[in-house]
């Protein structure tokens, strides 16, 4: 049996074996590359709206039935933090919103010139931020990993010329990718037919 | 107050026995910061045999510590396994007093 009492370690162990199963990466891969899609179909972007759903479902089926299910308090849980995420999000796009729409005015905003003509530096560090608050608001460490490789990715398409729309179905594929290899380890690691004949 | 004095006070006899007991104090403190959760996933945090688990399940639903509720998630029924007001209650207490006998020690 582990016997570590550390109360706030239990909670940050659980919330991170809850999303061991590697859904979220899956689902946040497959928003990146709709994303990416919407630039040359915006009517896509509505598929955006049909995720959630589709994670419920994949939790259902894979996640609840190998690792057992749990609600985490709403202060301090799940519910907590996909508000707050939900709320940081929120700012940070009408922050760029504003960027975007004081960008159709160069003449009288000038300074933001340097940041649309060098946007691959500042989609960088949005991803950075984007995703580092993913990391802060959820505790799943990956996140932290893909907003270096985020930054990182952009960085190299910006010094080397690539095309910068690139950058973001790379990035969608790595964190997708990593996300089926912890599926895929959940679910050796947390095999079926566990369960009590009585539960 | 000399360090004889000091084991001479320590009264270990105000801890909950029931909570006393590690595979108890697990599962409580595990319910303590989830808001509810089904047998097979304590089993899984804890690392326990089904019927180790059963056993002190039992013992704390005897002792009203926890609430042992069905409720249908997605059409499937889920057994959920809830800490109650008393059971809050009991672990806040062994906490304090657990953390007081153990400042109490000698150094």
């Amino acid at each position: 049996m582990n016997e570590n009492f550390d109360i706030k370690e239990i909670e940050r162990k659980a919330y991170y074996n809850y999303h061991k199963d590697g859904i979220v990466d899956i689902f946040l891969g497959m928003s990146i590359a709709i994303f990416t899609i919407s630039f040359f179909d915006p009517y896509i972007t509505f598929m955006i709206a049909l995720l959630p759903i589709f994670y419920r479902d994949a939790k259902r089926r894979y996640t609840f039935p190998r690792l057992g299910y749990v609600k985490f308090d709403e202060q301090t849980g799940v519910s907590g933090r996909t508000i707050k995420l939900a709320t940081s999000l929120a700012a940070l796009l009408f922050i760029v919103g504003l960027l975007v729409f004081f960008s159709r005015f160069p003449d009288n905003y000038e300074w933001l010139n340097p940041l649309v003509e060098n946007w691959e530096l500042t989609a960088g560090v949005i991803g950075l931020l984007t995703l580092s608050l993913f990391g802060y608001t959820s505790k799943v460490r990956r996140f932290y990993y893909y907003a270096g490789i985020s930054f990182i990715l952009f960085i190299a398409s910006f010094l080397i010329s690539v095309q910068g729309y690139y950058v973001l179905p790379v990035l969608g594929g790595i964190v997708a990718l990593n996300g089926f290899f912890h599926l895929y380890t959940f679910t050796q690691e947390y095999p079926l037919r566990q369960r009590r004949k009585n539960d | 107050m000399t360090n004889t004095d000091k084991v001479k006070n320590l009264d270990i006899s105000e801890l909950d026995k029931l909570i006393h007991e590690p595979v108890r104090l697990s599962i409580l403190a595990h319910l303590y910061v989830l808001k509810s959760a089904d047998a097979l996933f304590l089993k899984n945090q804890i690392g326990l045999t089904w019927g180790n688990l059963s056993t002190h399940l039992k013992r704390l639903e005897e002792a009203g510590y926890i609430e042992v509720t069905k409720e249908f998630v997605d059409r499937k029924p889920v057994t959920s396994l809830k800490l109650t007001d008393s059971g809050r209650q009991a672990f806040n207490q062994y906490r304090e007093r657990m953390s007081n006998f153990l400042n109490k020690l000698p150094e």
